[in-house]
């Protein structure tokens, strides 16, 4: 800060005359400068005054009669302080408080009076009127800045109480609004505060719970654990969020989700806690894990009592084809028959696999394995189908790739769903190719074919259950569309993707990657 | 059901078209086979006479097939019996305790043909190396 050198004797008026630079510390607040409003009808007054709190720091917003003052003050946005001449020919000083201060407009306007009268009653006069402070003119300038410092403190003050006030307005609004049940529990966790959602979601009302211990409330097999939730948070560490059963008033049990938010120190003391009300998600999912119960429960019985037949029919079956006594027409039906029955068993495994893949509950059984082995399976497994067609099919890539750790019989079920579409879907005397090999952690899988492709407009929907493609639906009715959604089901339950690119009538790629075994913890 | 006197197959299968069906293709094979129609059954006829081999299903009313199995690897005369597993709910029941108790197979009957069963009941009763 600088100050103006000055001699001894010398006087503040003087200084205004000189116009010096003094910005005193008191005046601004930051960049920020007071506004003082200064209302005097005499030009030279109104231009020294003006002069001398410029320099002190303040912005002046000057006017030269009443009428202008009172409608400064009026404004939204009134200055912090105002220095008002007495006798100002349109509307007095006196005046112009009284109509700021009935209004309510402008209270927290800091004003202050000059008058040229001596006499006391008027300054008692302007105090009751609403004034702040008055002055005597002639008045020492230092005098004057001593005493709007005083009030620019004093309306700081006002407003800060203002701001206290507004903002304990918003919280309690919040807090009383709130469906949470907020509380502040003391050290021996007995309500300190409750908020009103207590009493709609517990019927106590917050006085009832002020007397109570918050333990009261908790089932018994739930206390220990809160408790311990509790000395965690008091030691200073993070609360965990827990549901614990509560008791109505009515004794009715509810579901509570308690999170002990942390202390509160300082002027006030205690333990802050959210809880919420969960007893309808609680018993929705308690319905939800009984029906995906059920769904298991399902599942297993199907595999069971489904396949057994299936089994018996394909044995009993094969054991007839045996028959050498059969005559070549009948043999041809038992051939047909045992066709049949394998395709019902395939797509009743197509369904266990979807059921099991899709509740989440296939327990899935990772060994090592590497891509060329489980690839190798499955053609020597189709290798008949692939004669027929008359396909030439190609495998690279399989030592590079890298070993993984994955459910064989499922990944085995991918390769096969894959190829087998290869196969079926590429014309006679086609090609497929199969490459695989490592790709940033991962291992991939690729398989590209010289078939009838998938036209754009099956693209997106491709891997979705049920599906199939018009081209594929026109040729045979066999499929069920669950094959590539199988495919999908699996790459992404072991952390992989997989995609395809194809143009129609040009062949197709089905690409997938999952991650190589070595990358697993 | 009395157990033959000389070694032979031990089916268990509660589900009769397939206990005839496979029962049908070990003699076909040329072997002696005994059925057990539950594990109880089973249990007696494996006291009674220790078969070479044992195919072995797993929901069987009374006693299931893994607690068969338990029994087996249990007591040390029947410890080293082969054991086939043949089941339709393979992910159902506990694989790891299987494989830990010790068995020479674990097939799924709806995904077996009794050709490939036949080879897999061969191997089971072929001299060890």
């Amino acid at each position: 800060m600088r100050r103006l050198n000055r001699g001894a004797g010398s006087d503040d008026r003087e200084d205004v005359l000189t116009l010096p630079t003094i910005v005193t510390k008191e005046a601004s607040t930051g960049n920020k400068r007071i506004k003082v409003l200064v209302a005097d009808d005499d030009p030279v007054s109104l231009h020294v005054l003006r002069g001398v709190l410029n320099n002190t720091g303040y912005e002046v917003i000057p006017a030269k009669c009443g009428l202008d003052a009172l409608a400064v003050l009026r404004s939204d946005t009134p200055p912090r302080l105002a220095v008002l001449d007495w006798n100002m020919p349109d509307i007095t000083g006196l005046e112009i408080c009284r109509q700021v201060r009935e209004s309510g407009n402008g209270q927290y306007t800091y004003i202050v009076l000059l008058t040229g009268r001596t006499g006391r009653e008027d300054k008692a006069e302007s105090l009751e009127t609403g004034a702040d402070d008055c002055l005597t003119k002639p008045f020492d300038v230092r005098e004057l800045r001593a005493r709007l410092q005083t009030g620019s403190r004093i309306i700081a003050e006002k407003e800060a109480q203002e701001a206290l006030a507004r903002s304990e307005a918003l919280f309690r609004a919040i807090t009383e609004h709130a469906a949470d049940l907020i509380a502040v529990f003391d050290e021996r966790y007995r309500f300190v505060y409750a908020s009103p959602s207590y009493s709609s979601v517990l019927g106590y009302s917050a006085q009832e719970l002020l007397a109570k211990n918050g333990y009261d409330l908790v089932h018994p097999d739930d206390r220990e654990a809160l408790e311990r939730n509790r000395r965690q948070v008091l030691g200073g560490d993070k609360g965990e969020t827990l549901t614990v059963q509560v008791q109505h008033k009515n004794e009715s049990w509810r579901s509570i989700e308690v999170h002990m938010g942390g202390l509160l120190r300082g002027s006030l003391n205690g333990l802050l806690q959210i809880a919420r009300d969960v007893t309808a998600q609680k018993q929705a999912q308690d319905e939800l894990q009984s029906a995906l119960q059920m769904k298991s429960d399902f599942i297993s019985f199907a595999t069971h009592q489904l396949r057994t037949p299936l089994a018996g029919i394909k044995w009993l079956l094969e054991l007839a084809a045996q028959g050498s006594e059969l005559g070549e027409e009948t043999l041809s039906l038992v051939q047909d028959a045992r066709d049949s029955a394998e395709r019902l068993i395939g797509l009743v495994n197509d369904l266990l696999d979807v059921s099991r893949l899709e509740s989440g509950r296939l327990k899935l059984h990772p060994e090592e394995t590497t891509l060329g082995e489980l690839t190798q399976g499955v053609l020597q497994l189709l290798g008949h189908q692939i004669d027929e067609r008359g396909h030439q099919v190609s495998v690279s890539g399989e030592s590079e790739a890298p070993p993984v750790r994955v459910d064989k019989q499922l990944f085995r079920q991918v390769i096969l769903n894959l190829v087998s579409n290869a196969i079926k879907y590429t014309p006679p005397g086609g090609h497929i190719d199969i490459e695989m090999g490592p790709k940033d952690g991962f291992a991939y899988w690729a398989i590209h074919d010289s078939g009838v492709g998938i036209p754009d407009s099956a693209k997106g929907r491709l891997f979705e259950k049920f599906f199939r493609a018009d081209n594929v639906q026109r040729m045979e009715t066999e499929g069920t569309g669950l094959g590539l959604y199988i495919v999908r089901l699996v790459v992404e339950r072991s952390g992989g993707y997989v995609w395809c690119e194809s143009e129609e009538g040009q062949g197709t790629t089905f690409r997938w990657e999952i991650p190589a075994g070595d990358c697993r913890p | 059901m009395k157990p033959p006197s000389n070694p032979y197959v031990l089916l268990a299968e509660d589900d009769r078209f397939l206990r005839r069906a496979c029962e049908t293709r070990l003699r076909q094979m040329g072997l002696t086979v005994a059925t057990a129609v539950d594990g109880e059954q089973a249990l007696r006829m494996i006291q009674e006479q220790a078969p070479a081999a044992i195919l072995l299903d797993l929901l069987m009313p009374k006693i299931t097939g893994i607690e068969v199995l338990r029994h087996l690897r249990a007591h040390q005369d029947t410890r080293d019996i082969p054991v086939l597993i043949l089941t339709n709910s393979p992910r159902e029941c506990d694989v790891e305790e299987i494989h830990r108790l010790g068995v020479s197979g674990y097939r799924v009957k709806a995904e077996l043909s009794l050709q490939e069963l036949g080879r897999c009941v061969a191997q089971l009763l072929a001299p060890k190396e």
